[in-house]
């Protein structure tokens, strides 16, 4: 069933991807980084996230204050200077459709924060069973 | 590592769509129309009896999927609960890290995660731990305990004398947690039987005023409170069976002046005494009514020792005797005119009031006798009771005109008592009586000041008292 976007077609139009859907994808492809990179990524997440979530948390949010962001995260470090490139130009044209295209970005990468530290958290070990010696026979030397 | 979302390009970015669809729903929808559509070709009459039993199927799939996802919801913010104990600001990193060990246990964190992605964040970091907090604490438990985590919480009260006031505590959810604040409108406390009575004023023997209820002015005369369980009384009945005035009682012992100043005792006992005051105040009119009555009828009536013959004579001759005998006979006898005999009348009955209202006069013969000598009537001279009832005026309104400045200083109610010894101090009795003096007795009044800042002061205390409407404005005098 092919996809299509035009409500007059005939052919019925695929359903939205479950969110859940879009939950594990994200838990897979996290779980297939290097470690290196998962811990990097997490430092880098843990600094631009709060960015990111005040940005698409103001409704009078522009381009201009996207931009800014961006390369202050790359000053400081926090981010690569070609992901800040990325970034600013995946932005929509559109002012209109900037907020929600920074509500999805923030969501997606706090959902891959999450991840990343369930990732790198140690597993928790199961407590040993206490191993009992074997009884002594009546007369036996121990 | 980059890409679209900023993570990789082959991970879409995730639609923010209103309500989730069940892709197992749309697989069952559909073989469900294939079934129809079959059976329909096959077996026309159970499309119906299967139509029926697909719906039952869906819905319990459906209630199946909402079940789970509001169990793994629920567990999802089980695990945030703990760091509300955190004592700075709750962060996203205290979240992120929250739901990575409930997602190391198995918890799916989606649900929750897409509710905290829904939080705006401001960067101030006192704001977003106010919205993490309340967001927490509101959607990790029941509706109605959420509720009651970001809602002041009744925390019993307090009594501030007139007053009980409700308090509420702020709970966990909210910004400062724990702290106590009023909670509603203060509920006022009814009075004590002993403090409805009134609050009146006494002079000891050593000249020293005192304040207080009937009750404690008649427990320094050493009587019986004048209502309350009977406790026996250890000081000496007063000597009230010879005719003259009884003795001044001894300087009270023990807290008729009240508890130390500062103690919250003191603080409650002076809130008592302004509401008492106030109630008192809303007696002002109905109290001078019978004073200012008493004073014109007795600018008419001939009073004195021995009056009362001469009125009942009176009484009897201006009933049956006709118009010109009684004209003849009050002009060469002590014999009243009509009209002196109604004031006589009237000033009989508003001094009797004037007497009954005085304090103990009600309760015994004795009481009655006492307060007859001590207050004006008939008994006495015109011009004698004139002075008296002026004095009685002047004081009544020097009382008034101390509550009416209490509460217009906005003072609390803790403060009376100290505000009352000080209007004591500076007040004189004399600025409430200016009204009723004739210009010489004025001129004689102001005459008596020694400096100008005293002169000065009282006039300043006669024009707030007719500001006030305690005191009669000029031009408008019943000056005798």
């Amino acid at each position: 069933m092919k996809n299509s976007m035009n409500p007059l077609s005939s052919r019925p139009s695929a359903p939205p991807e479950h969110p859940v859907m879009a939950h594990a994808k994200i838990w897979q492809h996290v779980n297939a980084m290097a470690p290196d990179d998962a811990a990097a990524k997490t430092a880098e997440l843990t600094h631009v996230l709060p960015i990111m979530g005040a940005l698409a948390s103001n409704p009078k949010v522009t381009r201009k204050d996207v931009i800014k962001a961006a390369a202050d995260a790359a000053g400081a470090g926090a981010i690569p200077p070609s992901q800040a490139v990325q970034v600013i130009s995946q932005m929509p044209q559109d002012d209109d459709k900037l907020q929600p295209w920074l509500k999805g970005l923030y969501e997606t990468n706090l959902t891959a924060l999450v991840h990343l530290k369930a990732a790198q958290a140690q597993p928790q070990q199961s407590p040993q069973p206490v191993q009992q010696a074997a009884p002594v026979p009546p007369g036996a030397t121990p | 590592m980059s890409g679209t979302g900023g993570i990789d390009a082959s991970i879409p970015l995730q639609a923010r769509t209103p309500t989730p669809t069940n892709p197992l729903q749309t697989i069952g929808e559909f073989a469900n129309v294939q079934n129809a559509l079959n059976q329909n070709k096959l077996f026309p009459g159970a499309l119906a009896l299967q139509g029926g039993q697909q719906t039952l199927q869906g819905q319990q799939i459906q209630s199946g999927q909402s079940n789970l996802i509001q169990q793994q919801r629920t567990l999802g913010y089980a695990s945030l609960v703990p760091t509300l104990a955190k004592k700075g600001p709750i962060t996203l990193d205290d979240l992120t890290t929250a739901l990575a060990g409930a997602e190391k246990s198995g918890v799916v964190t989606q649900p929750v995660l897409s509710e905290l992605s829904s939080i705006p964040l401001t960067g101030n970091p006192a704001v977003d731990d106010a919205n993490f907090r309340a967001h927490i604490a509101a959607n990790s438990q029941a509706p109605a305990n959420a509720a009651a985590q970001v809602t002041p919480q009744p925390a019993g009260g307090i009594g501030t004398g007139p007053d009980y006031q409700p308090l509420s505590a702020n709970p966990a959810g909210l910004p400062n947690a724990g702290q106590v604040a009023p909670g509603g409108a203060p509920i006022p406390v009814y009075p004590s039987r002993e403090a409805q009575l009134g609050q009146v004023t006494w002079e000891d023997s050593a000249g020293v005023k005192h304040y207080g209820t009937q009750a404690d002015w008649a427990k320094a005369r050493g009587q019986d409170a004048l209502i309350g369980p009977a406790t026996p009384s250890s000081a000496p009945a007063p000597s009230l069976g010879t005719g003259r005035f009884p003795t001044a009682p001894a300087p009270p012992t023990g807290s008729i002046a009240g508890p130390s100043p500062g103690t919250p005792e003191n603080a409650t006992a002076s809130a008592l005494a302004a509401h008492s005051a106030n109630q008192r105040a809303s007696t002002f009119a109905s109290d001078m009514f019978p004073l200012q009555q008493a004073q014109t009828a007795l600018a008419n009536a001939p009073t004195g020792k021995g009056s009362e013959a001469a009125h009942a004579a009176s009484s009897y001759i201006n009933t049956f005797a006709p118009a010109f005998v009684q004209k003849g006979l009050s002009f060469i006898s002590p014999i009243m005119t009509p009209d002196q005999q109604a004031a006589y009348d009237e000033a009989k009955k508003y001094t009797t009031q004037i007497q009954l209202n005085a304090p103990g006069a009600t309760r015994s013969n004795e009481g009655q006798s006492a307060a007859g000598a001590a207050n004006p009537s008939v008994e006495i001279s015109p011009q004698a009771a004139q002075l008296v009832i002026k004095g009685m005026i002047g004081l009544r309104r020097m009382e008034q005109d101390s509550t009416l400045e209490f509460n217009k200083s906005g003072l609390p109610p803790a403060a009376y008592d100290k505000f009352q010894t000080q209007f004591a101090t500076q007040a004189d009795p004399r600025a409430y009586m200016f009204d009723q003096m004739n210009t010489a007795q004025r001129q004689q009044t102001l005459s008596s000041f020694k400096t100008t800042a005293a002169r000065n002061a009282f006039i300043q205390q006669v024009e707030r008292a007719e500001q006030n409407k305690v005191l009669t404005a000029p031009g408008a005098t019943n000056a005798q």
